[in-house]
């Protein structure tokens, strides 16, 4: 588990250090404070290398975080390495003459350091990106392409996958006999859920989940697609997480899309989850009652969660402040604005 | 309050960064108490207000402070503090929870622990003190002395303080108001000298301009 996240000269960010980060971290702050940059941030330094594949890292960064900024157009006319309708917009005010620097650490774990560094040199855009040898001071070149399924890799929640996609998903969860612990998880959310199948029904032309809900007197099963939104949502995003065995989980917006009463079931989950699997959950959100309902859920594990609120002033920048549990519980108590 | 139950922020304070104090108060009635005073003195363009939820509580929400949107252009907090039973022990708190935050320089931290300096009480003892000169004093006195013989416990002189001032507050044209509403509603004598040296105090929050 990283404890510390250091951004330099990326996006809106000139200098910010988050420290201590915990197990899940809950990004707050006004419009436009640079919430999502963060998510960003912690996405580029997990790459082994972000040029692997540009296009892939850069449609899927562009796609996943910011569907409607600038001009890039994945799926069109941009050449997905386009220097300056893309890679030139991660440095501040397109500043280039300074290097973004990005860098994640723990100190349990040292040797799991990251750091991802971005630099021009003329119209050439460099990247240095791996882990850290902290002994040596040193950051491994990417020269050589490491392969893309790092234990560090990633799941970005925002991604809106297709019952089809988590239908996939969710029969590899079972190839590899989780699905019963997939399960436990996602009772956490909707206690009606005794199993799930995988099954390709005559006449369709896809196989789908389906959930046995006790419903009706030969408990038929029901489409996965017919759980509550949350449930649905996180059924793919758990399987995901669990074929990937990702180690590292970004979700943008947390709130988007969910009732405000099935936020805290999915916090149970979720962090049950991050516990169980040593996950590391970094999410947005705008909601005041996001963050009620994880304060309340975490309650009883209070080390495992903090509020990161990030605060924009005009001659300071952007700064980052951690609230802990005693923290966020005075805000609440005095009605301070946390979000 | 359990914190579940406060599931809506819709009233949230933030700081206003037009106003370059804030003064602090231990709760919601402080809050609207120095609401009505601050404004009755013309110095709410200045200053405004917000509680940290009772002195344990106050380091932290000093903490907090330095989240809020607004924070850098905060220059001056003021903060309010009930004596209780001991005035130097209310006074060393305080002072080690302002310690303890680490503000940033160009913020100035004053404190004025209430009724007033060196003495034991609460902001009630403050606001009783003007209370006496109103025609219905010895009604309020009257009725403590008429319920003291029936106290199963003895009082301390602060929850005698609350007694009295919700008898004395009875006794306003609208005998529902909370202190701090009845400040907001014009009800407390503001102008009388038991006020002078808590006006003082709210006074040197305000920076001076120049054409002061």
């Amino acid at each position: 588990m990283f404890d510390k996240l250091t951004i330099e000269h990326f996006r809106a960010f000139e200098k910010i250090e988050i420290v201590p980060l915990h197990r899940v971290n809950l990004i707050a702050g006004g419009n436009n404070v640079g919430k999502t940059s963060v998510l960003e941030a912690i996405w580029f330094a997990l790459q082994d290398n972000p040029f692997t594949s540009p296009e892939t890292q850069t449609s899927r960064a562009q796609a996943l975080f910011r569907r409607s900024s600038i001009d890039y157009r994945p799926h069109t006319q941009s050449p997905p390495d386009d220097i300056d309708n893309f890679w030139k917009w991660l440095f501040p005010q397109k500043d280039t003459s300074l290097p973004i620097s990005i860098g994640l650490s723990s100190s349990v774990a040292p040797l799991n350091d990251r750091v991802l560094t971005f630099r021009f040199e003329g119209a050439q855009l460099h990247a240095t990106a791996g882990k850290v040898h902290s002994t040596l001071g040193q950051h491994s070149s990417s020269s050589v392409t490491p392969p893309v399924s790092a234990p560090e890799c990633i799941t970005l929640a925002t991604f809106h996958s297709s019952p089809v996609v988590d239908a996939e998903r969710v029969n590899a969860v079972s190839v590899i006999n989780r699905d019963d612990e997939l399960v436990t998880y996602l009772r956490l959310i909707d206690p009606r859920i005794r199993k799930l199948k995988y099954l390709k029904l005559p006449g369709h032309q896809h196989p789908y989940v389906y959930a046995d809900v006790g419903f009706g007197k030969d408990k038929e099963l029901i489409p996965a697609t017919q759980l509550g939104q949350g449930t649905a949502r996180m059924l793919g995003l758990f399987a995901s997480l669990m074929t990937e065995q990702a180690r590292v989980l970004l979700i943008d917006e947390f709130e988007n899309g969910l009732q405000h009463d099935a936020i805290g079931p999915i916090w149970s989950a979720l962090g049950k989850f991050a516990r169980d699997n040593n996950v590391q959950i970094f999410a947005t959100t705008h909601s005041f009652e996001c963050i009620a309902a994880a304060h309340k859920v975490f309650a009883e594990n209070a080390d495992d969660f903090a509020v990161i609120k990030l605060r924009s002033d005009p001659t300071q920048g952007i700064a980052a402040f951690v609230l802990d549990h005693a923290n966020i519980d005075v805000a609440i108590e005095t009605e301070m604005e946390i979000r | 309050m359990s914190n579940s139950a406060k599931i809506s922020n819709k009233d949230s304070f933030e700081i206003d960064s037009n106003k370059p104090v804030l003064l602090l108060g231990e709760g919601k009635d402080e809050v609207n108490f120095f609401t009505g005073l601050v404004t009755h003195l013309g110095l709410n363009v200045s200053i405004q207000i917000a509680q940290y939820a009772g002195k344990t509580n106050l380091s932290v929400f000093l903490s907090n402070l330095a989240a809020q949107t607004g924070f850098p252009s905060l220059r001056t907090i003021g903060i309010t503090c009930d004596a209780d039973e001991n005035y130097s022990a209310t006074l060393e708190s305080v002072n080690h929870s302002i310690h303890h935050t680490n503000l940033p320089k160009h913020i100035q931290v004053k404190t004025y622990i209430l009724p007033d300096e060196n003495k034991s009480g609460a902001l009630e003892a403050l606001v009783l003190e003007a209370a006496k000169s109103s025609p219905a004093w010895n009604c309020v006195e009257r009725f403590i002395e008429c319920v003291a013989p029936n106290d199963k416990l003895s009082l301390s002189s602060n929850q005698t303080d609350k007694r009295r001032m919700h008898a004395w507050l009875s006794t306003l044209s609208k005998p529902e108001l909370r202190l701090g509403e009845a400040a907001l509603k014009h009800h407390i004598p503001f102008d009388h000298r038991a006020f002078q040296s808590i006006t003082d105090f709210l006074t040197s929050l305000v920076p001076v301009t120049k054409d002061q």
